[in-house]
């Protein structure tokens, strides 16, 4: 009789152990975003300080290499396997079908719960918005604008150009220094060109006139946007961006660029936390930054976009704690400052962070220019990422051609459209998000 | 006695059992859902699959891009093939010449082979910059003038690009030819020297016409491979400049995967399977009326 | 010295050395550092500093890839070595209904490109349950090139003299007995061709990897290595070592084995 006694009581005492323990069972989350695996990033230990606050919860953060939509993660969303949370791209083409095939949740009742609706600023809630849904959350902001070489162009007596003639002429004297290629520009990858089109798009149509397209019934084989291509097609032809513009790569060439070799580059803020890891303070303060000088006639306009979106995936077996996490890594002001300390911007007003942080030198000049020049307005650093895929493959290619003088901008712009109207008429492009008001 | 009689049906299962159990869940199956989304308008990510009938088809043959994406596939099949099964039979007849370091030198000429796809994109990407080592090499021997951003050059990427490709294919097939030189019966060629042959003639006349069966299945494996290539050609352009380095292979990946249309992609990947089959049944035909 | 053969050393040498050179050059490039790369690339390193090896190590998790790496495809070679040389078997020396018709239907599996399969392929995947696991990767490797071995074992076995199966059938033996007893050992050379080549490309794959080992601590060493290139700064110290330990185990793996490998390519498989 004892010996069942003993045994029922060993029982007993394992179903209440276990039953303890399965109150305290932790939540794990997956979440995924670009990057280097084994890179340590401030995403890193700010989700420590939450997984601290919450010992209940584990988060595994996985690090998915450089490319905006890795090939892994649509089937893994599709089969459930995928991530909890993840970072991709916004717009229409791959997110759109991702949205389309229910894959992710609408974040609607976290928007207003957390207050986020006080912090995102309207037009990027629009494009991570459709049918009223708040789809994701910007991760960052970014801006483009033309960096440059202090040392170069204190050498040469040059100074920060205010109008076009004067940066032709700065190249001029650049190229006559021996300098072969005074304008860096990684052709071989395509996007980097694209950064040129969406900015010189702006200058030249103005922001309401990207929006007339965009949403409205405007074309792209308008002058303005004709003007625009013919501007970038001259500057390549007059060896701005060296005799090879479409032979190297991105990260070869901001390589040279980095290491002082060629003098100018245009390109955006998602370069400023590496370089800052790479060159340190002070290296970083060798470098400043200019917004592109507009033609006469032309307004100044910041370039602005979200990098992309954190989004919430359906099969996310815990959406509260999902929001949760999202919200301390995003909105919490502690989490705000160390994102910008490390170059990163969260979307919404920093203004009032900026006096509590050191600033990466570049980033604050970045700043600045955009302070300065938001109340023109501001337009699309990435029209890349706003448009459907064929639209933006097209793009691609004609803006190849252009600098290779194979096309004409007319070529071009006329390709561009006819995709456009394809796109557009199976309802691909992307629709305004429209205000968010209901609470699902 | 044919092989198609019952005799051994039941040992035959055991011993395919396993094999065709991966190959028909892993392949065959997978082949036949690619044919059936090749007639939808799918995107690979929505569970609606419309059904299209031969649309995918229709526009395909009106699409310019996947015409130069066959053309250029053509062309690069043609310079692999030039170089990883003409030269390399030039270069094994050359290693099977009693030569000393014949070891050294087939060691050298496999070591290529046995890279990833990611890595022979790596270091020729890096050889082909234009102040890289492949054009500083150029300037420093007086050849400046042929010294170009070749990953940038319209006409001169692709075969670039299919160099990188060889480079890394080349000794595979340079082993299986040495080793199928080394099963010719030398008394032939030993009847020939008496006969006053030269070395051109020998190889013309004794060492192709003995190898025929293994060249012709370097050859089809070749050109499937050939056909099927996308890591070095989307780790370097992407398919640039502008379209200069496209291939069906990675017009597939960018029209299935990057534009959500994956019912279109499929239609692409179908053609190029087509493609390869003909091509692959050429060559068998050929060398069943030759035998 | 014939000097018949000069021109036939000149060929080889110039050849040898134009396919040796870019891996050369990436080794230097690994043992530079930074400052290092200012120089000419051919310039050997002076002095030679394996700190890009460390990173990609750790900081890379190369140490955690490598071992995933070898598991899958030391499975897969042991795996496909018997699988393949078995329905091989099958092929050469069974008389069964379809023996041609499948060894067509084999042969059209060459022939479908991996990246168009890739979506249907993780359906199939997902309904075994098998997304990220190593299981799903070997299974897909041995699936795809099961007709590339079957193919050459099957040539190889033609090859042999008919007897030797013959005697051993007389003997009374099953099938299975005379397979194991005689014919799989009869086959070495060709399924040390087998193991190599069937690691060689588990080691280096890279796309099937990509997407179904997503989870880090199952990644792979190709998988590394392409997200190791860094999103907008250039390594070429790093990138450099981080191939090389890549590419290294094969390069020894066959160095070891070379002889071995010749020889089985040598006998028949092609003819």
């Amino acid at each position: 009789m004892k010996r069942w006694f003993l045994l029922l009581a060993m029982v007993w005492v394992l179903l209440g152990w276990s039953a303890l323990s399965w109150g305290a069972e932790k939540i794990t989350l997956d979440i995924w975003m670009q990057g280097e695996p084994g890179a340590v990033t401030i995403h890193n230990t700010i989700l420590e300080e939450y997984m601290k606050l919450n010992p209940d919860v584990s988060i595994t953060l996985t690090f998915m290499g450089g490319e905006l939509f890795p090939p892994g993660l649509i089937p893994a969303l599709k089969a459930g396997t995928g991530p909890d949370i993840f970072s991709a791209g916004t717009g229409p083409g791959q997110p759109a079908a991702i949205i389309d095939a229910g894959l992710v949740i609408p974040l609607n009742k976290y928007y207003f719960h957390y207050k986020w609706n006080e912090v995102i600023p309207p037009m990027i809630v629009n494009y991570t918005s459709s049918d009223g849904k708040l789809w994701a959350v910007g991760d960052w902001v970014e801006h483009t604008g033309m960096l440059y070489n202090r040392e170069i162009f204190a050498n040469l007596g040059l100074k920060v150009p205010e109008t076009y003639e004067e940066l032709v002429q700065i190249v001029e004297t650049v190229k006559k220094a021996g300098y072969e290629t005074p304008v860096a520009l990684g052709g071989a990858d395509k996007w980097p060109i694209s950064h040129w089109q969406s900015m010189l798009f702006g200058y030249f149509a103005g922001p309401e006139g990207i929006d007339n397209v965009m949403f409205g019934d405007g074309r792209w084989d308008q002058p303005e946007f004709v003007e625009a291509l013919k501007l970038l097609q001259n500057m390549a032809k007059d060896g701005w961006f060296g005799p090879n513009p479409l032979a190297v790569g991105y990260v070869e060439i901001m390589n040279e660029f980095w290491a002082g070799k060629i003098p100018m580059t245009f390109t955006g803020t998602f370069v400023v936390s590496d370089a800052f890891n790479m060159l340190g303070a002070e290296g970083l303060k060798k470098f400043g930054v200019f917004p592109f000088p507009p033609l006469p006639g032309q307004k100044i306009y910041p370039t602005e976009d979200i990098g992309g979106g954190w989004y919430i995936s359906k099969s996310c077996k815990h959406p509260d704690v999902a929001a949760d996490v999202l919200n301390f890594m995003l909105f919490r002001r502690e989490s705000r400052k160390l994102l910008l300390e490390n170059g990163f911007v969260p979307v919404g007003p920093v203004s009032d962070l900026l006096e509590e942080v050191v600033l990466p030198s570049l980033l604050e000049e970045f700043f600045e220019i955009v302070d300065k020049y938001r109340h023109n307005g501001t337009i699309h650093a990435f029209l890349d990422t706003v448009q459907p895929d064929n639209v933006t493959q097209v793009t691609y290619d004609g803006l190849q051609s252009l600098i290779a003088g194979l096309m004409t901008p007319e070529e071009v712009v006329a390709e561009i459209q006819k995709e456009w109207e394809k796109a557009k008429a199976e309802g691909k492009i992307l629709k305004p998000g429209g205000a968010i008001t209901s609470l699902e | 006695m044919g092989k198609g009689s019952l005799r051994d049906l039941g040992s035959a299962c055991f011993f395919l059992a396993p094999a065709l159990f991966l190959y028909i869940t892993f392949v065959i199956y997978p082949t036949l859902d690619l044919f059936r989304f090749s007639f939808t308008s799918w995107d690979g990510v929505s569970p609606v699959k419309q059904w299209v009938g031969i649309r995918n088809y229709q526009e395909l043959f009106s699409d310019r891009i996947f015409w130069q994406a066959f053309r250029n596939t053509l062309l690069w099949a043609g310079i692999v093939l030039f170089l990883n099964v003409f030269v390399a039979l030039i270069l094994a007849a050359l290693i099977a010449e009693p030569i000393r370091g014949r070891v050294g030198f087939q060691l050298a000429y496999f070591l290529p082979a046995v890279q990833a796809g990611v890595v022979t994109a790596t270091i020729w990407r890096w050889m082909y910059q234009p102040n890289g080592v492949i054009n500083t090499f150029l300037r420093t021997v007086g050849l400046g003038r042929f010294a170009r951003g070749w990953l940038g050059d319209f006409a001169l990427a692709l075969p670039a690009l299919a160099v990188a490709s060889s480079w890394m294919g080349m000794g595979v097939n340079i082993a299986i030819f040495l080793g199928g030189i080394q099963n010719i019966d030398p008394a032939l060629y030993e009847a020939a020297k008496i006969d006053g042959a030269n070395r051109f003639q020998l190889f013309r006349y004794i060492t192709v016409p003995s190898l025929y069966h293994t060249i012709v299945i370097v050859l089809i494996l070749s050109t499937i491979g050939a056909f099927k290539t996308f890591d070095i050609v989307w780790a370097t352009t992407q398919g640039g400049p502008v379209r200069a380095t496209e291939l069906l292979a990675t017009y597939t990946y960018k029209k299935g995967m990057l534009e959500v249309r994956y019912g279109y992609g499929s239609s692409i990947a179908v053609f190029l399977m087509l493609l390869i089959v003909l091509l692959s049944a050429l060559y068998f035909f050929q060398q069943k009326r030759e035998a | 010295m014939r000097w018949g053969l000069v021109p036939v050393y000149v060929v080889l040498l110039i050849t040898s050395v134009l396919m040796v050179a870019p891996l050369v050059l990436t080794v230097f490039s690994s043992l530079k550092s930074p400052d290092q790369f200012l120089r000419a690339p051919w310039i050997p390193p002076s002095p030679p500093v394996f700190d890009n090896f460390v990173s990609a190590w750790y900081r890379g998790r190369f140490n955690v890839y490598f071992k995933n790496s070898v598991i899958i495809s030391a499975i897969d070679a042991s795996l496909m070595a018997l699988i393949a040389t078995m329905a091989a078997y099958a092929f050469a020396f069974l008389r069964f209904p379809g023996n041609r018709v499948l060894l067509m239907v084999l042969i059209l599996g060459l022939m479908a490109p991996v990246t168009a399969l890739i979506l249907p392929l993780y359906a199939v995947m997902n309904s075994f349950g098998l997304v990220n696991t190593r299981l799903a990767v070997i299974a897909a490797d041995l699936a795809l090139a099961l007709p590339f071995f079957i193919f050459i074992v099957r040539a190889y076995f033609l090859n042999l003299p008919a007897e030797l199966r013959d005697a051993a059938k007389v003997d009374g033996a099953n099938e299975f007995q005379v397979f194991w007893n005689v014919m799989f050992p009869l086959a070495k050379p060709i399924v040390v061709v087998v193991v190599l080549l069937e690691f060689l490309w588990s080691w280096n794959d890279l796309l099937l990897r990509l997407v179904f080992l997503t989870k880090d601590p199952l990644r792979t060493l190709t998988v590394g290595l392409l997200f190791f290139q860094g999103l907008h700064t250039h390594d070429p110290g790093g990138s450099a070592a981080a191939a090389l330990i890549l590419a290294g185990p094969v390069i020894v793996l066959f160095l070891l084995f070379q002889r071995q490998f010749i020889q089985g390519l040598t006998q028949g498989a092609f003819k």
